[in-house]
């Protein structure tokens, strides 16, 4: 693992330079402020203010989820096109922690939403929402980043032999999204749903952020912390699986630059 | 070669770049699953709030503006001659590429209205909207309209596009986003300030949702039709100004020499 860190560190060096050159890999962080304005119009023409933290906080949420799922998809391709990929595959370093190296700085960049939301808020509609328990905050957004990034690593990975990934990676946010119970509390779904969903690190993380702001007591927050990092754990180790035979599997094809 | 063999060659590329995008398979079960969530997330704001009214008036307003968002995409898709290396041709070509680029993206609108009218006839009854049969039919033939009019405002992103293509996406989402917010989609436009609701009677998708809307009310003929003519209206004068620029991008670009660059 010692010798993957600079891989880790150069392909998130390597990300954060690509945000520089083609600003429309941003195109999530451009949206967020505008998602943050309906969800707030829906709350505040409902009447429920109690609702605007879940306002705020789901497209923060859903920027951060949005832009690891179409960076990896996007990664995927524009190496695949430049004739990257090859070379990435040719290196020691193992493909999972390269775009875990790539994927952390995305999602890192992404939380840029929550203070982008939390302004639109503020200034936008006069609402300003406080973060009534701070460390169980920052401890789930942490929990959350580092599922957001495995998720990438897991996308990725599937990428790496789909032919039709734009099409796919363009259609999986909303079902993420829902699943995520980014607005609506997965517990409002219908129960098979609402089943599914629990085996998603991100229903877990909703819940919890959205409690975090809240004056009540946090219930149970050790047994849900542990939830999301097990899940996200979960999520990286099927990743990394998966990158691994996959890409085996495109190797001994030949069809790095075809699959 | 004449108008309407021109238009009949466009509609076959872009026929052909439509089974580029999706094979049947990513149709059905990316795209459409991604359809049906995204109508099903904002519907579902109503649970939250706890009121069914509201989650039908959502329900109405996130499924009939798939339609808006699809045509959106003619943004990007303005742009693939770019990609594809013809545009240089296209502007060499005798019959220019005004025609060509407007209506090489017509099968948004088709995909549009396919996708957005059965996202809702397929989740009205989960949400207890009730839709006979003329209600159905009138819905479907409106959204087709909220599709044909709202094209002309994706071709207006897509002439900025041509520009700036690696903002192709940037533009076409604000413009979409925009619209969600201020054109009675998730709210009344009456929940705005007057400027705002001003800004949003402006885009024929406004019109064209309240049609929607009326119609399945079972609101007066008259009613409805005004509001379909106001969508038309209003597409008319952004058709206009998406034909001016995308003149202006050609006549500019030969001019620089610029046509094959942008950005």
């Amino acid at each position: 693992m010692r010798g993957s860190s600079p891989a880790f560190w150069a392909a998130a060096r390597f990300q954060l330079g690509e945000f520089r050159r083609d600003p429309g890999t941003l195109l999530m962080l451009v949206t967020a402020p505008f998602f943050a304005v309906i969800l707030l119009s829906v709350t505040e023409h409902g009447g429920r203010a109690d609702l605007a933290p879940y306002a705020i906080l789901a497209p923060a949420v859903m920027a951060s989820i949005g832009m690891a799922v179409m960076e990896a998809g996007e990664t995927i391709f524009r190496d695949r096109t430049a004739g990257v990929l090859e070379a990435v595959l040719t290196t020691p370093a193992p493909l999972a922690t390269v775009l875990l190296g790539r994927i952390a700085a995305i999602t890192a960049v992404s939380l840029a939403g929550i203070a982008e939301c939390w302004l639109v808020g503020a200034v936008g509609f006069g609402v300003v929402v406080h973060v009534a328990h701070p460390l169980v905050f920052a401890l789930t957004l942490a929990a959350t980043a580092a599922g957001i990034a495995a998720t990438g690593v897991l996308m990725a990975a599937v990428f790496v032999v789909g032919r039709n990934v734009r099409s796919f990676q363009n259609s999986l946010t909303f079902p993420l999204y829902l699943l995520g119970g980014a607005m609506v509390p997965v517990a409002l779904l219908p129960s098979g749903v609402e089943a599914l969903s629990r085996v998603f690190f991100l229903s877990w993380a909703t819940d919890l952020l959205r409690d975090s702001l809240a004056p009540e007591p946090v219930a149970a927050f050790w047994p849900r912390l542990a939830a999301v990092l097990g899940l996200a754990a979960a999520t990286f180790a099927a990743g990394s699986w998966l990158s691994h035979r996959l890409v085996r599997r495109v190797r001994r094809n030949g069809t790095v630059g075809f699959a | 070669m004449n108008a309407i063999a021109v238009l009949r060659q466009t509609m076959w590329s872009g026929w052909t770049d439509l089974r580029s995008v999706y094979t049947p398979t990513t149709w059905a079960f990316g795209w459409m699953v991604r359809v049906l969530c995204q109508v099903v997330f904002y519907s579902t704001l109503g649970a939250l709030l706890g009121d069914a009214e509201r989650a039908r008036f959502l329900l109405v307003g996130a499924a009939v503006f798939i339609a808006v968002n699809e045509t959106m995409m003619a943004s990007a898709s303005t742009t693939w001659e770019r990609f594809s290396g013809t545009l240089s041709l296209l502007a060499a070509a005798p019959a220019g590429m005004v025609v060509v680029l407007a209506a090489r993206s017509w099968f948004w609108v088709a995909s549009g209205t396919l996708s957005s009218s059965i996202a809702l006839l397929a989740l009205a009854p989960f949400f207890g909207l009730r839709l006979g049969l003329g209600d159905s039919l009138a819905a479907v033939a409106l959204i087709l309209l909220t599709a044909l009019t709202n094209y002309a405002v994706g071709l207006c992103c897509g002439s900025l596009s041509l520009r700036f293509h690696r903002l192709r996406n940037v533009f076409s989402n604000i413009a979409l986003l925009t619209m969600t917010a201020v054109c009675g989609v998730m709210v009344p436009a009456s929940f705005w300030p007057a400027g705002l609701q001003w800004f949003a009677a402006a885009f024929p998708a406004s019109h064209a949702l309240e049609a929607v809307r009326l119609a399945i009310a079972d609101a007066p003929a008259a009613a409805v039709l005004a509001e379909a003519a106001l969508a038309a209206g209003t597409s008319a004068v952004w058709l206009a100004l998406a034909a001016t620029a995308l003149g202006w991008f050609q006549t500019d670009a030969r001019r620089t020499g610029s046509i094959d660059f942008g950005d």
